[in-house]
């Protein structure tokens, strides 16, 4: 950011000052300060982002028109379009850039008059990429704009999706519930969904469990109780971290996962109520709620700091896979379906129980029972009971159409149909090169049929689908247009800090309350 | 006398100014514009896809008001003179024993001296990630397999992030310090190390009287513009802890980041930006006055 070539060639006039006349240093000084203050600003005017005068058409304006899903349609009449694609899926591991690229291809023969001009970035990346693109007034078509889509769409950078969405015979219908809650804000359509999710889960390492004494990870790691039990075992006996939290703010999503555990039927751990009339119940002192939640805030610190590294604050899931197959980690809450990550690790990954003799094995979350409470020493949970649950990645993937002629718009839609329902792309991308959920509930049992998934992938499946809403999207709910910074940074920035010391765990549920309260104005 | 107007001026060096107009207006596409237009959204709440609204000081108040803030400012001071001072006598060291090289190793030794500095921050990041890591890093294991103790989260563990941000950035750059400086001590006339000497001075004494009093421009050049990057510094500090573990290593220009592509508030970023902006300038009259002192007193 800072080594910029101007600096570089700045740098060869001073090279020469030591051997140039006295009188002339002071100005040739206050030369390069001026320079210096002016490379900082340089630095800023990298970020600032042009907020742009467009003009965008009506909602809904030009929507009607799509293909409602078949990728065969004529986009636009006649008229050859070329659309610009953003998105990361597409870069997130070999096999799913070459599916990528290939598919593109695909759709481009289905669709003769469509060319597909296809732009990636990494997830870090896309909004920086994205926001650029929009600034300068010149977005791309179609893009993979997650929870940074809404506030395009409050801010009219996004048509209303509605009528696209209309245009079809099975959407929303055949959305899976993470995209129905996902794609929507407050009734109304800012996205066309996301073509893939993920969820979380707990994820073990057998050797180290079969070792603690576990025989039956499903029945005696089905609660909390059971799961602290063994953890326990565990870290007293054996020369491994026994649990593991990945605890950097861009992953405590194994927190929003298991602080489901502790609720029934998929009820909101964190906010309750419609439109701007909002109850927080973090910390609320009035709410029912209250401890179940606080609870499960509590016990993701002190989960880490019993049982976790030094680094536990810092840790992200990508770390994981290597820890445990080299044997330093024996369980974590963020494993996922995608089973590539650990054969990217160790080719001959043995996934499963395989009789306590696996090097991976993925579970649901733990459900609170009611002696987890009093067993860890945590009051607000004693008595309570959960079911198993967790969190199902949906706002990331979400995928909007931008301002753009009729034409390209309509064209961009059928890309999003052929993405979630064209089995070509589809079975492949979520069954072979990037194990995920799909984003059309019937595209599950279709993989599940197609390919002979790892015991991880087909659990992962499992648990979304018999847990069913226990399994839902952090935020999507809430229809706030501040969901990203309450998820990222009022929640999971304030749980890190605790597990980095830097506030106790009883003033941690406090803490997060306050930063949300504020961000929503109350 | 007949004063010459602004317009008698244009007409006199027409072809000079035609010569600079391309460049001044990408300039001011690209720059100044960018800059005024960002100074304008510190007053708005601009978010992310919208141009926002008029509120006056309000995200000035916000950042005054911010204990992240506040946290970020300091932990930003102390990065960037910590850096900037091990950069500057890192880079004044490997000067001095590239100057002692014959001509010919000294081309080859320079280029792998100055290597970090060409290298990608982000790349630098990584190297260092598996330099200092616990589980995997070279660092770690060989303090163990030597010594036999177990070491520190390096990047993790209380001061130690903070150290080795510091060092991992000096790594990183001291090598344009090192132009700079070897640059300079070339340009040193021999014959005044020879007078010197012949006036009986040592080594030491000729690096204090001839040497350095050669170096005190390059000094504040260095000092400068090292100081207005290392405040903007974000690649490698953000790989290496991403302002973590928690918050405890952060940096304004991560916080900037975090603000506009998490938070997506963009106008408040710009805020702290100029944030910013201020250490750099503060920065840079400080060191202008001081060369100003340093002037007069050799008057």
């Amino acid at each position: 950011m800072s080594q910029s070539s101007t600096g570089d060639g700045e740098s060869t006039e001073p090279t020469e000052a030591p051997t140039s006349d006295k009188p002339s240093r002071r100005q040739f000084v206050q030369a390069t300060a001026a320079t210096a203050t002016v490379g900082a600003l340089g630095a800023l005017a990298g970020c600032s982002g042009e907020q742009g005068d467009g003009t965008p058409e009506p909602k809904g304006d030009g929507g009607g028109t799509g293909s409602g899903g078949d990728t065969d349609s004529d986009s636009g009449g006649s008229e050859s379009v070329t659309i610009d694609y953003l998105s990361a899926q597409a870069v997130e591991n070999a096999g799913m850039k070459s599916h990528f690229q290939d598919s593109m291809k695909v759709f481009e023969e289905k669709n003769g008059n469509v060319s597909v001009s296809l732009q990636t970035a990494s997830y870090g990346d896309i909004r920086s990429k994205l926001s650029s693109t929009v600034s300068s007034g010149n977005p791309p078509t179609f893009a993979e704009a997650g929870g940074g889509g809404l506030q395009f769409y409050l801010n009219d950078k996004v048509p209303d999706h509605k009528p696209f969405i209309e245009s079809t015979d099975f959407l929303p219908n055949d959305f899976t519930a993470a995209n129905k809650e996902s794609a929507q804000y407050r009734g109304e359509y800012w996205s066309g969904g996301g073509m893939r999710h993920t969820n979380s889960n707990l994820g073990i390492r057998p050797k180290s469990f079969s070792e603690a004494g576990v025989s039956n990870p499903k029945k005696e790691l089905s609660t909390w109780s059971g799961f602290l039990d063994a953890v326990r075992r565990i870290d007293k006996n054996q020369d491994i971290i026994a649990y593991e939290e990945t605890g950097v703010p861009g992953d405590l999503e194994s927190y929003w996962g298991y602080a489901r555990t502790a609720y029934t039927e998929g009820t909101d751990p964190w906010m309750r109520g419609e439109g701007d009339d909002k109850t927080v119940v973090v910390a609320n002192e009035n709410h029912e709620d209250r401890g179940k939640t606080d609870g499960m805030i509590k016990t993701c610190v002190k989960m880490a700091n019993e049982f976790s590294s030094e680094e536990a604050a810092q840790r992200g899931d990508e770390d994981i896979p290597s820890l445990m197959l080299t044997g330093r980690v024996a369980s974590f809450n963020y494993a996922v379906p995608t089973a590539s990550r650990w054969t990217s690790v160790k080719e001959d990954v043995k996934f499963g129980w395989q009789g306590g003799d696996g090097d991976f094995m993925l579970l649901p979350h733990p459900k609170v029972d009611s002696e987890f409470g009093n067993n860890f020493g945590i009051s607000d949970l004693e008595g309570v009971e959960g079911e198993h649950g967790g969190h199902m990645w949906a706002l990331e993937q979400q995928q909007c159409i931008f301002e753009a002629s009729d034409a390209k718009q309509n064209a961009a839609w059928d890309l999003n149909m052929f993405l979630l329902s064209d089995n070509e792309f589809v079975l492949p991308a979520w069954g072979e090169y990037y194990e995920a959920l799909p984003g059309l509930a019937p595209k599950l049992q279709e993989v599940l049929d197609e390919y002979d998934l790892a015991q991880s992938t087909e659990q992962a499946y499992k648990n979304a689908d018999e847990y069913g809403v226990q399994y839902s999207t952090t935020g999507a709910a809430w229809d706030v247009p501040d969901v990203d910074p309450i998820r990222w940074t009022d929640i999971n920035e304030t749980i890190s800090q605790a597990i980095a010391g830097q506030h106790s765990v009883e003033e941690t549920p406090g803490l997060v309350r306050e930063r949300i309260l504020k961000r929503l104005g109350q | 006398m007949e004063e010459s107007t602004l317009m008698d001026r244009a007409r006199e060096n027409w072809i000079g100014y035609l010569f600079i107009l391309p460049t001044f207006l990408m300039f001011t596409l690209l720059f100044y514009f960018p800059i005024v237009r960002g100074v304008y959204m510190t007053f708005t709440n601009a978010r992310l896809g919208g141009a926002g609204t008029f509120v006056g000081l309000d995200n000035y108040m916000w950042l005054l008001t911010n204990d992240l803030f506040h946290f970020a400012f300091g932990w930003t001071l102390a990065f960037v003179f910590g850096t900037t001072f091990l950069q500057l006598f890192i880079g004044l060291f490997a000067a001095l024993l590239l100057s002692e090289l014959k001509s010919g190793w000294r081309e080859w030794a320079s280029a792998i001296v100055m290597s970090p500095y060409f290298s990608a921050p982000l790349a630098g990041g990584v190297i260092w990630l598996w330099f200092l890591n616990s589980d995997f890093g070279m660092l770690p294991r060989l303090i163990t397999d030597i010594f036999g103790v177990s070491t520190p989260a390096f990047l993790a563990e209380d001061l130690w992030p903070y150290v080795s941000l510091i060092v991992a950035q000096s790594w990183h750059d001291y090598g344009y310090a090192g132009i700079i400086y070897a640059a300079a001590i070339v340009g040193i006339p021999r014959e005044q190390y020879e007078a010197a000497a012949l006036a009986g001075a040592g080594r030491l004494r000729r690096f204090r009287d001839v040497t350095l009093p050669h170096l005190v421009t390059p000094t504040i050049v260095i000092l400068a513009l090292r100081t207005a990057w290392n405040v903007a510094e974000f690649a490698q500090p953000f790989e290496l802890t991403g302002g973590g573990p928690g918050t405890r290593t952060m940096l304004m220009s991560i916080l900037t980041y975090e603000t506009a592509y998490v938070n997506l508030q963009f106008a408040r970023a710009y805020t702290l930006g100029m944030a910013m902006i201020v250490i750099s300038m503060t920065a840079a009259i400080f060191y202008v006055t001081v060369i100003q002192d340093e002037e007069e007193m050799y008057v």
